[in-house]
This record gives C-alpha cells, structure tokens and sequence, in this order.
C-alpha cells in the first residue's frame, strides 16, 4: 500500500468510528444496564440454586440442582469478565458518565486487578498488538505461538503448559499484571513493582476469601459443596476465556511484525496492524455477549473503546475496506480458530525451525 | 474504645459491599482521603513539586487529571504532574511557591486531604495521532505527566510542544523538556519567552511555528486569555472537536458546574440528582429562581422547543434539558 492509500484508509476507518460515537444513545445505555442486571441475577441465582442443592439432596435432586447453579455462576463469571469487565475497563462505557460504569472505577470477577489489566493489556498489548519482543500477550512469556519465535528446551513441553494454563488462567492473567519487563528497561522502579506485587496480591487473597472462605462459610456444615461448586465454575470460566482469547492472535494466517519494521508507523499502517494481527470467530447473539464480541477481534483491535455491541454493525465496513485494500480478513468458526491454534502449539513445541517475519 | 470497635465493622461493611464502596451506600460526596506530604523539591525559583502518597491504596490517576488537595481547611485543585505507570502509590503536584504556600506550611511527614482525580484532559489515542500541546507557563503541569508517561512507555507519539512562558528564569521542566527531545525524535518542544517575543499566538504564529498544526489534535493548557486565542484558532478552521483544553473540575472554574442529562430531563432535576445543591423555587418557570448562565453545551426550552447555545445566555434551570444526551452542558450561577 502506498502512503496515500495509508491516509485514506485511516480517514475511512476514522470516519466510521465518528460516525458510531455520535450514534451512541439510549439503545446502548440500556443495552449496558440489561447485561448487567442479567449478570448479577445470573450470580446470586446461580449461588441460590448451588446452596438450594444442600437440602433439596433429601429427595435425591442434590446434582441437578448443584450442576445448574454451578453452571449459572460460571456463565456470571464468564458475562462479567468478557462483555462487562473486559470492554468496561477498555472505557467503552466511559461516554456514559456513570461512574459506576466507567474504566476509573470497575473491579472485575476475576483474580487479576483491575489496574494492572488497564496497563498489560490496555496499553502493552493493544498498542503493541503483534510486535515480537514488545507485546508480551505473543505466547505470554511461556509459549511459542509463532515460528518467528526462537525454539528453547522450555517450548517441547508446551502443549502441557497450554493445558495448565487452560485451568488456571485467572491466576496467569493475574500474574502477567506484574510488568517484570518493564522492570527490566528501567521504566519501572523497584518500588513500583513491589507496588505491583501489593496490587496482585490484595486483589488475589480478595477472590480466593470471597469465593472459597466467605460463600461457603455461609453455608455451614455444607462448606465443602459450595467451595467446590465455587472452584468448578471459576474453572469453567478459566477454560472458556482461554480459548476465547487464545483465538484472538493465534490461528493460522495471523502476522507478526518486527520493532524496526513498525518504528514510525503512520496512522493507516498501525490500522493495518491491527488487522492483520487479529482473528474474528464467527458466532450468533450467545455467542457474542459469552465472549465479550472478542469474535470481532479485527474490530475490537481497531476500536478498543467503542462499545461491543456496535462491532458487529461495523465489521461489513471494516470488512470491505479490507477487500478495497487488499488486506486480509481472517474469520472463521471457534473450531477452525482454535484447532489451528492448538495445531500451531503443538507443532511448534516439536519442530526449531525459526521463520523470520514477512513484514 | 468506639475506634477499637468501628474498625472491623468497617472492614466488613467494605467486603459486603464490594467490588463498591461503603460511601457509595451513603450517597456520601467526600471522597477525600487523607495522604502523607512526604517530600518537597524546589523545580525552580517560583514552583516547588510536592511529593504524596495517600495513606490507603488508591487507583491510579489518569496524566493530566487534577486532584482536590485540602490542608487545614484550605483547599485547591492541583494538576497531577507524575505519570501514570508508576505504582510505587506516590503522586506528585507542582506547585506555587507563593501563592500555594499554605500547601507545604506544614513539614513533610503531615498529613494533607486528597480528593479523586478528576478531569477528561487525558490522552486516550492508542492509534498514532499527530498531536500539539499548547501550553503557558504553570499551566505545562497539566501535560508534563503525559510527556512522562510517554517516556516511561518507551513509546513517544509525534509530538509538536508549544511553550509560552514569562523568562528564562520561569522555565518550568526546562531540562528535563530538552531531555524527552534528545531521547525521542518524535517530540519537538519550542519554548517562547515573553521577555524576547511579545508577539501573540494566533494561527499565523502557529504556522510559523509548527506548518501543520491544522491537522493535529490539540491538548491547550494555559491562562484564560491564551485558551480563547487557541480555541478561535480551531473554530476558525472547525476543528473544535480535536481540540481539548485542561480546565479544572469543580468550583475552581470559577463556581460552574457541569452536567449531563437526557433531553427530556429538566437540567434542575438532573443537577439535584447529581447532588448539587441549585437554587430552585416553583419548578416550573416561572418564579426565575433557578436562573443560571450558560457556559458551555446547546440547551432546549422545554416549553417552546427554541434552542439556546450561546455562552453567556441566561437559562432557567427547570425549564431547559440537553439538546443532546451525554453532551456536556457547563452553567455558572
């Protein structure tokens, strides 16, 4: 692409999100309003039915009802972290003026603060999307997720990590708030990261009391039951947003870039970045809300802070500015997203050969 | 004896209430809460930079917001002037060393009153965008923690920095100014001493200075007067939309008070549901008691449907909702 088509690529795209920002309204507030009561009745549904199991196992009804709410709980979680938490801390939301709905001020479900989420992923991965060396989300220290990758002795286990990391991502996510490389640059002093550590830690030891001390504690002599339904859905919730995510960046067709190659990117071409370096997954309305519209990854990457539900009216846009540009749009089902992805973590557990980048 | 009691009981109250506070139960407005003064350094003859840290962890200030500082009963708003990725929990303001010397009477070790930080002035753009910083003289405070910020992400956007300040001897952050310009080739600061160039700065200035200063978007930080030039600048070529001006929050702007409503909503009810306290009297129109100036945002006569959106308009309060919703509407007594 030429400088010129660069420049008219970033109008149009610019134009476009101008043009949802000043159709924003109503329909959108109470869009926003709706998942959250929904979510929130989901939860303390879901927790109501999970003790509601203890004495209903008298006449024999004790796993149905310990599975729905369990399952409910876990599709709390799942909402909360990826359509509320996920996009209400991108500032999607920020436009309505709701302090309660705002990127300042929400604390999500999950074990990692929200502080240190805005700045891993707000800022290191959105404004670094797919640039090797500087967006720590490319295999998050521990996975070699792209050929460009030098193989080391660590990656031949990798497809066994995948799968810890799978059960366990909550605390990954949680951990990775810590900016150990930024530490490293010197762009983080030494009681900033300790300041990081405090973070992590006050907002871990919160999830780990409320989920498996406080709710089981309340109900007594069944604790075990309630810890273990608590533990099963925050586990559901782990594996769902690890495929989710892991869709994101990592299937067959996505590109890498260099820091050199990127040093002084126009506008245009870090929209062609960013559409390069994301994957859509196709899905309906379920879909959609259980993955935060992280199907519309493209779209998401290219407007983080324009709100969810406005991606999939847009992507026809985005999609045949593509076409006009030649630029690739990769969509495809969860299956064929994930299947590459994990095809493409296993093989490169195995083989060394390392690909330099294309661009 | 009560302190011993109270203490848990608040803790509990804060895990019931989470991921909110308690106050947001009590409807309370006093979000202050107290921080130590740990340090004072002197940046030149005129300005001094306090060093805070608030006594319980707090979330982080966005670079360019202001924060409610309050000492023994004097208050004032204050630009942040560290950066945003700190977390060491400390946060700096720069400060007068005249008229702000009630700040620092006490040593360092007491204890001020910070309130949230507040204020849309903060840089969101994650795509590159070619931006102009405007700023006069103390008001650099308000973007000095956004140059900060840039450095400490290694990651400077093309910067185009316009000073204006009295002399030499004035020249706040000078340094570590000339600092950023060697480190990044992106930032090109100009600093303009009135005691050499009294010239004003309008846009033909502006095009001497930096050629396409049309095609930025513009942070302005400055006095009164340098704002109006800047902003007639960016409405001359209609660009009012890039532009976007440090103000401070509150009653520091000389008393106004902004809001947002829906265009159905009297602007009376939507303040009182805000928790100012207006001035109000029938509610329908026609005692006048809630008459207030017009500052900023475009309002609708709820009883004729005309349309009102010059500054300095006088507007009753109960009569009048936003043209549009989520636009700010800014009103002064």
């Amino acid at each position: 692409m030429t400088a010129t088509e660069h420049d008219q690529l970033a109008r149009s795209l610019d134009d476009l999100a101008a043009e949802v920002r000043r159709a924003l309204g109503d329909a959108d507030r109470r869009y926003i309003r709706r998942v959250i009561i929904t979510q929130r009745i989901l939860e303390l549904g879901g927790r109501a039915v999970i003790f509601a199991s203890l004495p209903l196992a008298a006449i024999g009804w004790f796993w149905p009802t310990i599975v729905i709410g369990t399952l409910s709980l876990a599709l709390a979680k799942i909402v909360e972290n990826m359509e509320l938490g996920h996009n209400i801390m991108h500032g999607q939301w920020d436009w309505l003026g709701d302090r309660r709905i705002h990127s300042a001020t929400w604390e999500w479900d999950t074990a990692c603060a929200s502080e240190l989420w805005k700045q891993s992923h707000n800022i290191v991965h959105h404004a670094w999307a797919n640039v090797v060396g500087r967006d720590r989300d490319l295999g998050y220290d521990i996975l070699r997720v792209n050929a460009v990758q030098p193989w080391r002795f660590g990656f031949a286990f990798q497809p066994l990590y995948g799968i810890v990391l799978a059960l366990l991502f909550e605390w990954g996510v949680a951990f990775y708030g810590i900016d150990f490389d930024a530490a490293k640059r010197g762009d983080l002093s030494g009681r900033g990261l300790s300041g990081q550590f405090a973070l992590f830690r006050r907002k871990a030891l919160r999830q780990l009391v409320k989920d498996y001390v406080l709710w089981p504690a309340l109900a007594g002599p069944w604790f075990a039951p309630v810890l273990l339904a608590n533990l099963a859905a925050n586990v559901i919730r782990n594996v769902w947003g690890f495929a989710v995510i892991f869709c994101g960046h990592f299937p067959d067709g996505v590109e890498v870039f260099t820091p050199g190659a990127i040093a002084g990117e126009s506008r245009g071409q870090w929209y062609e970045r960013q559409i390069r370096g994301a994957c859509n997954i196709n899905g309906g309305r379920l879909f959609r809300i259980t993955s935060g519209h992280l199907g519309h990854q493209i779209e998401h990457h290219l407007f983080p802070d324009l709100p969810s539900r406005r991606y999939p009216e847009i992507a026809p846009r985005v999609r045949a500015l593509c076409e006009r540009y030649d630029i690739p749009y990769n969509t495809g089902s969860l299956v064929r997203q994930f299947g590459t992805t994990v095809r493409t973590i296993v093989r490169l557990a195995v083989t060394h050969r390392t690909r330099s980048c294309a661009s | 004896m009560i302190c011993v009691g109270i203490r848990p009981l608040a803790d509990i109250a804060r895990w019931i209430a989470r991921p909110f506070v308690p106050s947001h139960y009590l409807l309370s407005r006093d979000d202050r809460e107290p921080a130590e003064l740990l340090a004072i350094r002197d940046e030149n003859v005129r300005t001094r930079t306090l060093v805070l840290r608030p006594r319980r962890p707090r979330r982080r200030h966005r670079a360019g917001q202001f924060v409610r500082v309050d000492v023994a009963g004097v208050h004032g708003w204050f630009a942040i002037t560290s950066g945003e990725d700190r977390f060491d929990g400390e946060l700096e303001i720069t400060v007068n060393a005249d008229h702000d010397r009630w700040l620092y009477a006490a040593p360092p070790g007491s204890t001020v009153l910070l309130g949230i930080p507040e204020g849309d002035f903060v840089y969101t753009p994650l795509a590159p965008t070619p931006t102009l910083m405007v700023t006069g003289g103390a008001a650099i405070t308000s973007v000095i923690g956004m140059l900060r910020t840039f450095a400490t992400r290694d990651a400077m956007p093309d910067v185009a920095h316009v000073h204006v300040c009295a002399s030499r001897a004035d020249a706040l952050f000078g340094d570590e100014l000339a600092a950023l310009a060697a480190r990044f080739a992106s930032y090109r600061p100009t600093t303009i001493y009135r005691t050499d160039d009294r010239r004003p700065l309008d846009h033909t200035r502006l095009g001497e200075l930096v050629g396409d200063w049309a095609s930025r978007a513009v942070w302005l930080a400055g006095p009164p007067r340098m704002q109006a030039a800047i902003a007639a600048a960016w409405a001359a070529i209609d660009r009012v939309a890039a532009l976007h001006i440090a103000r401070p929050p509150g009653e520091s702007a000389g008393g106004t008070i902004v809001l947002r409503g829906d265009p159905a909503t009297p602007l009376l009810d939507t303040a009182e549901a805000a928790g100012f306290a207006v001035r109000s009297g029938c509610r329908i129109g026609v005692c006048r008691s809630c008459v207030v100036t017009l500052r900023r945002g475009v309002v609708r006569d709820l009883r004729s449907g005309q349309l009102t959106g010059e500054p300095g308009a006088r507007i009753q309060l109960c009569v009048t909702a936003p043209r549009d919703a989520e636009c700010d509407i800014e009103v002064a007594p």
